[in-house]
């Protein structure tokens, strides 16, 4: 009996191995070339053939801005090939609003195109050029640009007609990949995403003033940071800190911080993540605040003395992403909920205004603009699903799951 | 202390030879006769009975249709974070830590994996099971890692209860189909007693539900089906001498398809876990002293974990297999030397090593060896009215040296029903092997984490001890150093780091009156968990929780409401995304038609709640029914 209770338990022991072993799927024998996975991108697995434009409209769309009657978009073209990320030179696709068709879309001859700015006679796109991985730090691998394109041109034009690069600096390998764009006057400040480091460029003249070679430093050129810039009141400028949460007032000509106007938001200890900044030039508040870790809008009112800190002005959704001032209202547009929501720009609180975008549309940014009959239309970007989604924005209308869409 | 067990005795005119053909004859069903007893009050052996537990042995509840995550879900201080849908994962939580501090054991083994933490309940939802305990309190002192907010331990039925074999199907939402088998003999050999036990059992289910997204849209949880198979077999000896010896080997496989985010649904997600649990052991009489008892055991485990998705909503395909195998032992002794002293030791070593592969990386091996001494002192009169056990454990594990673990217990019987408890104890988790190597680019392990270390106590009042009626109330604390998170370091970089800690603290009160056919349970706890660099709460821990149970038995028909309602929980680090308040009612009819056969119908979420996430903001399903056929005999 008991040597037939060990025999039993030894085969059947032996048994399981045997028939487990085998059943793990290993990832080397999986998703093999031919079947293996797709090219997730925002360009089509076909866009191979011509480096300038793929066979869509959009192509990874991610910031877009309203340009009079219309709407230019920003296609960042990056994506996944094999294992490895993939940057594209970028182009924008522009929709005529009265129509919501696509009646141009312009190579920019340069890589990664992100946000997108109205001048005073030219729409701006700033490409922030490719990045790689070193394993602990994201390193600017090749130069960005900011593209200018005449307003007068949009639905034809073919190229841009200022284009304005910032190479890299050897000396400073984090200082490069402009990422965020603010038009003061004639000037275009851009803000670093991989280091605490301002840029600078006259738009007149079409030319670097202050480049990766000789940035305004808020920060040590070799961390890793990410920096928010937008116009603030007028001659300044606003620099947010990513890392450290921190908020800077600069003088917008000289990029030099105002003293006493430097301040920390959020959680201290924790990193909460300043994505994206408004300015409310009819405040209090004044300045908001996106705090995409920790899922919230902090606010902060200018007076006479130190800037008074709201930390918690109001909540978010899932992974917020970006921040717009519709006049009394601060859109949010949640990237992980695949929705905006819109609170009162005064208090805080939550309106009844929503729009959902369908799944796996990744909203990515939006813009907000007046269309002929007193009506309003909200933009956003989807950035997995290349696409432009267009809601009605107009007063009292909550626009919920009901849209156009723009391919 | 609550009961734990009521054993019902059925007289039945039937008479079996082993072995034999003999002609049974009618059987007589007779109305159940109830005998309330005061069962082991503490459900873990090893475990002093100042530490606070409960035992789930109760068939219908142990073979609910959402497994036996939701048998312990009652219990206070016990937390479910499940996934959603039948089948697919649900892991537990005690006392406010994370399930990676909470000790999951099968006979013994542990089950945390040591590449994920924590355990799948829900993956011994086909195990032939014959308890479950729940252990609150930190007990690394007796079980090393991870038992820092408790431990649950899962039990199979013993062969040497038999001959006993029972059968169940269930059938019920999401097109699910549950089969479950077991069978027990013992046989007579010579003076010993040998028994074998086999069981097994398959599970699919479609998983398909409908709910309301957060955007208030109407939808169907696809791509949510899972299928488990599982096999055990094990055979126990009681030897004269007062040996008896145990062996067992049991595996299962599932495989799930895995829905994704509620936003960001999945097609093409797959995940397939399987198990391997050997062990033997041997227990015998005492070494030393006027009674006592001498344990060994050895064991083999093996956990595979494979996650594959050919085409993410971003990023490259994905792929990982993850296998851990672990091998270990233990020898413990105690012995009474005085009417007043009973000292224990032990020793055990334990071994895991695992194999990482990832679709674009390079492959790892991480492996990791412990080994550890143990001493006991049990300190108390004859009478058993109070009881002081003192616990010391000093271990070595390997990359981060020696630590001693201290616990000490006293417990007191004032008067009768009356009883007053306190425990102190270290606990602590090592990291797991992902925390330490994981490396998907932009989110990493970090090989320098230090282990979580943690200060536990609680102290309480149990009126009603051995009674059929009973209140406890508990205070307790955990005080965690290097909480172990994920933390971003940029915009671009998230890695494992220790983070400043965590206080936790609760309150758990415990009521249960049985009266004829009525028996009636309700658990209510209250927590505080912050973390200790920020002060503000934990995610997905609700500051208060009510659980019940009302039950009317009459004949051969019961009837169980099970109503339960927590607070909102936080879903994050920063008190922004909150989860509201949820009520859910169950209910659950018992029909023992015969002797041999039952039928259960259970009810879950019958206010049909549908807009329900979980610890990853997924959907939870709605009402759900279920039909379940018990056979036993």
């Amino acid at each position: 009996m008991m040597r037939f209770c060990r025999s039993l338990l030894l085969g059947g022991a032996a048994l399981a191995w045997l028939a487990l072993a085998g059943c793990e799927p290993m990832p080397d024998a999986m998703l093999r070339p031919d079947g293996g996975g797709a090219w997730r991108d925002g360009a089509a697995p076909s866009d191979s053939g011509d480096d300038r434009l793929p066979p869509t409209n959009f192509a990874a769309p991610e910031g877009l801005a309203v340009a009079g009657d219309y709407l230019v978009v920003a296609n960042s073209r990056y994506g996944f090939d094999g294992a490895g990320l993939v940057f594209r030179e970028g182009f924008a696709t522009v929709v005529d609003r009265r129509t919501a068709r696509v009646v141009n879309r312009i190579p920019l001859a340069a890589k990664n195109a992100q946000v997108v700015a109205t001048g005073t006679d030219r729409v701006w796109i700033l490409c922030s050029g490719q990045t790689r991985f070193d394993g602990a730090l994201v390193i600017p691998d090749g130069e960005g640009a900011l593209v200018g394109i005449p307003l007068a041109g949009l639905a034809t034009a073919d190229a841009p007609d200022r284009v304005i690069r910032l190479p890299l600096d050897p000396s400073r390998p984090l200082v490069g990949y402009p990422s965020s764009l603010a038009i003061v006057g004639d000037r275009a400040w851009m803000g670093s995403g991989t280091a605490a480091a301002l840029f600078q460029a006259d738009l007149g003249a079409g030319r670097l003033v202050r480049g990766p070679d000789n940035p305004v430093l808020l920060g040590a050129a070799g961390d890793q940071d990410t920096l928010t810039v937008i116009p603030g009141s007028p001659g300044r400028l606003i620099a947010a800190s990513f890392n450290r949460d921190r908020v800077w007032v600069l003088d917008a000509v000289t990029g030099a911080p105002i003293d006493g106007l430097s301040f920390e938001v959020g959680v201290s200890g924790s990193m909460d993540g300043i994505l994206a900044a408004a300015w409310r030039p009819d405040g209090p508040p004044n300045l908001y605040l996106l705090l995409g870790m920790a899922s919230r809008i902090a606010a902060v009112t200018f007076g006479a003395g130190t800037p008074q800190v709201f930390g918690n002005f109001a909540g978010t959704g899932s992974l917020p992403n970006s921040l717009l001032l519709d006049g009394d209202r601060l859109l949010i547009l949640n990237s992980g909920d695949n929705n905006v929501r819109a609170i009162d720009a005064a208090t805080g609180v939550e309106l009844a205004f929503w729009a959902s975008l369908p799944l796996s549309s990744n909203p990515y940014g939006m813009a907000v603009g007046d269309v002929a009959g007193g009506g309003r239309r909200l933009y956003v970007t989807g950035l997995m699903s290349n696409a432009v989604y267009v809601f009605d924005a107009g007063p009292g209308v909550v626009p919920g799951g009901q849209h156009q869409e723009i391919r | 202390m609550m009961r734990q067990r009521a054993a019902r005795l059925f007289l039945i005119a039937a008479l079996s030879a082993p072995g034999a053909s003999a002609r049974a004859q009618e059987a007589v069903v007779v109305p159940s006769i109830e005998v309330v007893g005061d069962p082991d009050p503490t459900p873990d052996r090893t475990a002093p009975r100042s530490v606070r537990g409960d035992r789930v042995s109760e068939p219908a509840v142990l073979e609910a249709p959402d497994g036996p995550a939701a048998a312990v879900a009652r219990l206070p201080s016990v937390q479910v974070l499940s996934v959603g849908g039948p089948g697919q994962a649900a892991v537990v939580a005690v006392r406010g830590t994370d399930p990676s501090a909470t000790l999951t054991t099968l006979d013994g083994v542990p089950l945390n994996s040591p590449f994920l933490g924590g355990a799948d309940l829900s993956a011994l939802a086909l195990v032939p099971l014959d308890t479950l305990d729940v252990v609150r309190g930190g007990r690394s002192a007796s079980h090393g890692t991870d038992a820092v907010g408790g431990v649950v331990a899962a039990r199979t039925l013993d062969p040497l209860d038999g001959p006993d074999t029972r059968a169940s199907l269930t059938a019920g939402s999401f097109s699910t189909v549950r089969l479950k088998a077991s069978h027990a003999h013992v046989w007579e050999v010579g003076p010993h007693d040998v028994g074998m036990l086999v069981g097994g059992g398959l599970m699919a289910s479609d998983g398909a539900f409908e709910f309301v997204d957060t955007n208030g849209i109407r939808r169907v949880r696809d791509h949510s089906a899972t299928l488990g198979f599982q096999g055990m077999g094990r055979v126990a000896a009681r030897l004269s001498g007062g040996h008896r010896i145990d062996g067992m080997v049991e595996g299962a496989l599932g495989r799930r398809q895995i829905a994704g985010l509620e936003q960001y649904p999945s097609t093409t997600a797959r995940q397939q876990d399987t198990r391997v649990v050997t062990r033997v052991a041997w227990e015998g009489p005492r070494l030393f002293g006027d009674s006592g008892w001498t344990r060994a055991s050895a064991f083999y485990r093996r956990l595979g974990f494979a996650y594959q998705d050919s085409a993410p909503p971003s990023g490259p395909p994905t792929a990982t297999t993850l296998i851990a195998h672990g091998v270990g032992v233990d020898a413990a002794t105690e012995g009474r030397l005085h009417p007043w002293v009973a000292l224990g030791a032990g020793m055990d070593a334990g071994h895991d090593l695992g194999e990482a592969r990832r679709l674009g990386a390079r492959p790892g091996a991480p492996s990791r060896t412990t080994v550890s001494g143990r001493i006991r002192g049990r300190f108390g009169p004859p009478s058993d009215r109070f009881e002081t056990t003192l616990d010391l454990r000093v271990g070595w594990d390997q990359g981060f040296g020696v630590r001693a673990i201290p616990a000490l217990g006293v417990r007191y019987d004032p008067w009768g029903p009356l009883r007053l408890f306190a425990n102190v104890s270290r606990g602590f988790r090592l990291p797991t092997l992902e925390e330490l190597h994981f490396d998907a680019g932009f989110v990493q392990g970090n090989p320098n984490l230090a282990p979580e270390d943690a200060l536990t106590w609680d102290a309480g009042v149990e009126l009603g001890h051995g009674r059929p009626w009973g209140v406890t109330a508990t205070y307790f604390e955990n005080r965690v150093r290097n909480l172990i998170l994920f933390l971003p370091r940029s915009a671009f970089l998230v890695r494992a780091e220790n983070s400043g800690g965590a206080v936790v603290r609760g309150v758990e009160l415990q009521a249960r009156w049985a009266w004829r056919w009525f028996d009636l349970r309700a658990a209510y706890t209250f927590l505080d968990a912050r973390f200790g660099d920020t002060g503000l709460r934990m995610p997905q821990r609700p500051a208060h929780e009510v659980q019940g149970t009302a039950s009317v038995r009459l004949g051969p028909v019961g009837i169980s409401a099970m109503p339960g309602w927590r607070s909102g929980v936080f879903l994050d680090r920063f008190e922004s995304l909150s989860e509201e308040a949820r009520f859910r009612l169950d209910a659950r009819l018992d029909w023992a038609f015969s002797s041999l056969l039952s039928l259960s119908v259970d009810a879950m979420n019958l206010t049909d709640k549908r807009d329900g996430v979980d610890h990853l903001q997924r959907p939870l399903p709605g009402r759900s029914v279920f039909l379940t056929i018990r056979g036993r005999r």
